[in-house]
């Protein structure tokens, strides 16, 4: 356990903090950072062209996350790198606007996860992700004490490269708690279980709200995207049949899936008295206050 | 008595926000109302989240545990703190300890790392807390002694998670109830787990480190069915 500096990346006015490697919270930041340089609310919102852009820059930023990231130690470049202007704009010019392409990205595994927001009327606020990673976890159920451990150690990979499998190490870690600041003031603590789903649905409700305004429960209930290998992409239920079609012509492989498949957001956001919380109806879930 | 309806959920349906001062939101009704019995009594943001965290290991264990690891970003006030505690792996995972597989393992000892959620618990506390660390546990060692009704989602992922666990003896002892998995409604108690937690409350967690849990967690990896 150990206390860190989080990395953060500009978009539309407000900062993104995530926890940096062996963390997946880069990814969010590289498809933001990329998206930077697109300008996605000329678009409108559930859009084909939207659509498209967003899950171009996803996958560019998951073939990165993909290629460099692990435990700090065995990492063969900082981060902070990866989200230097300059490159991102190389990055973000890799986009064709009309057809899918694939960088070769990777995605996670699926995982199960629980995240809790708080925020207290002094102005302490709370983004908190816990998790054992599959289900119940590695199976190894402790007699007589109700602990399951979980089975994280099936984020490494056993190929050569810097998230290889060793002793004493991290593996590369799926669960990401986020938080928003505006001119360095707290102004969103928010985050979406579901291993892959969770950078993915942290830049989905950013843009949604930020770009779209959106109020946060409304960014929470709409429907998402997620990219998968090669040119795969899952649709939630609710997108219109004509902006599927149409994505399906720049070459995006689109399958419609169940809702449990894209995870369950949760979000506290600041106003200038007390908070708005949202929270995911794909979830037993909700939020409570006084 | 049987329920007389489906537990299907087949409209859409609008969801409000919530508005005011002191706020907790998560992915399980009784383990939102543990934190927000916390600020209730005096409790700051801090304490509310450790104290729905510490609950939804009992509420939703198919998709955390005492076992997990956490991770957290907190505005106190004044700036933002950052918190990876994410475990491990043992020193004995060389690459030759893995020959034998093809992938890496998805379940077994050699798929667990070190667990870190415990210790953020404690840090968490340590640093930013107001309440005593063991009033945090007292809604989930109730939930976990005296049973909570299982909430509908949580139950199909625990339908869907028996076929995955049938192999490990243990898993039926400590998460299912007559070998099946509690329906929507059902009550489900966890006593061993709530004498764990109050164990971990009383020792700031060092019992699961270091304590007699650490303990039975090396006596078991030890023999070999385990």
């Amino acid at each position: 356990m150990n206390w860190e500096n989080p990395i953060s990346i500009n978009y539309k006015g407000v900062t993104l903090h995530e926890l940096g490697p062996n963390t997946q919270g880069l990814a969010a930041l590289l498809m933001l950072g990329i998206l930077n340089e697109w300008d996605i609310h000329e678009h409108s919102v559930d859009s084909a062209d939207s659509i498209h852009l967003q899950l171009e820059a996803m996958k560019l930023a998951f073939s990165d996350v993909y290629r460099y990231l692990s435990d700090p130690k065995s990492m063969e470049l900082n981060a902070i790198n990866l989200l230097d202007p300059k490159y991102l704009s190389e990055r973000a010019r890799l986009i064709d606007p009309k057809i899918a392409k694939d960088p070769k990205h990777g995605v996670p595994k699926q995982s199960d996860t629980v995240y809790v927001t708080t925020a207290d009327k002094k102005g302490m606020m709370v983004s908190y992700i816990q998790s054992n990673y599959l289900m119940f976890g590695s199976g190894i159920f402790i007699p007589g004490t109700g602990i399951s451990l979980q089975n994280r150690g099936c984020g490494f990979t056993l190929e050569e490269g810097p998230n290889q499998v060793g002793p004493s190490k991290r593996p590369f870690h799926t669960i990401i708690p986020a938080f928003l600041t505006r001119n360095g003031t707290p102004l969103m603590s928010f985050g979406v279980m579901g291993g892959p789903m969770q950078p993915q649905g942290h830049c989905q409700i950013v843009i949604r709200i930020f770009s779209y305004k959106q109020n946060p429960q409304t960014a929470v209930d709409a429907p998402r995207w997620q990219v998968f290998k090669g040119l795969k992409v899952g649709v939630e239920k609710g997108f219109q049949s004509e902006v599927i079609k149409d994505l399906e012509n720049r070459g995006h492989k689109i399958r419609e899936m169940n809702s449990f498949n894209f995870g369950g957001a949760q979000i506290i956001y600041k106003l200038n008295n007390g908070y708005l919380a949202a929270s995911d109806p794909r979830k037993d879930g909700h939020a409570v206050g006084f | 008595m049987k329920v007389q309806f489906k537990w299907n959920f087949d409209y859409p349906s609008q969801r409000m926000p919530i508005l005011a001062n002191n706020i907790v939101s998560t992915s399980q009704p009784l383990a939102a109302q543990a934190g927000l019995r916390m600020l209730l009594k005096g409790g700051n943001a801090v304490d509310a989240a450790l104290a729905t965290a510490i609950t939804l290991t009992v509420v939703e264990p198919t998709m955390n545990g005492l076992g997990s690891d956490a991770f957290a970003i907190i505005y106190d006030g004044k700036k933002l703190w950052g918190l990876n505690s994410s475990g491990r792996s043992p020193a004995g995972w060389t690459l030759e300890h893995f020959l034998k597989y093809k992938t890496m393992p998805i379940t077994g000892w050699d798929s667990v790392t070190i667990p870190g959620a415990v210790s953020a618990w404690g840090e968490l506390s340590n640093r930013f807390g107001n309440l005593p660390f063991r009033e945090l546990f007292e809604p989930a060692i109730n939930y976990a002694k005296y049973g909570f009704l299982v909430t509908p989602i949580t139950a199909d992922v625990w339908k869907m998670s028996k076929s995955m666990y049938n192999k490990y003896p243990e898993f039926a002892h400590s998460f299912l109830i007559g070998k099946k998995a509690p329906k929507p409604g059902s009550l489900f108690k966890n006593p061993d787990q709530a004498r764990s937690l109050e164990k971990i409350s009383k020792t700031r967690g060092k019992a699961f480190y270091e304590g007699d849990l650490a303990e039975k967690i090396v006596e078991y990896a030890k023999k070999p069915e385990g």
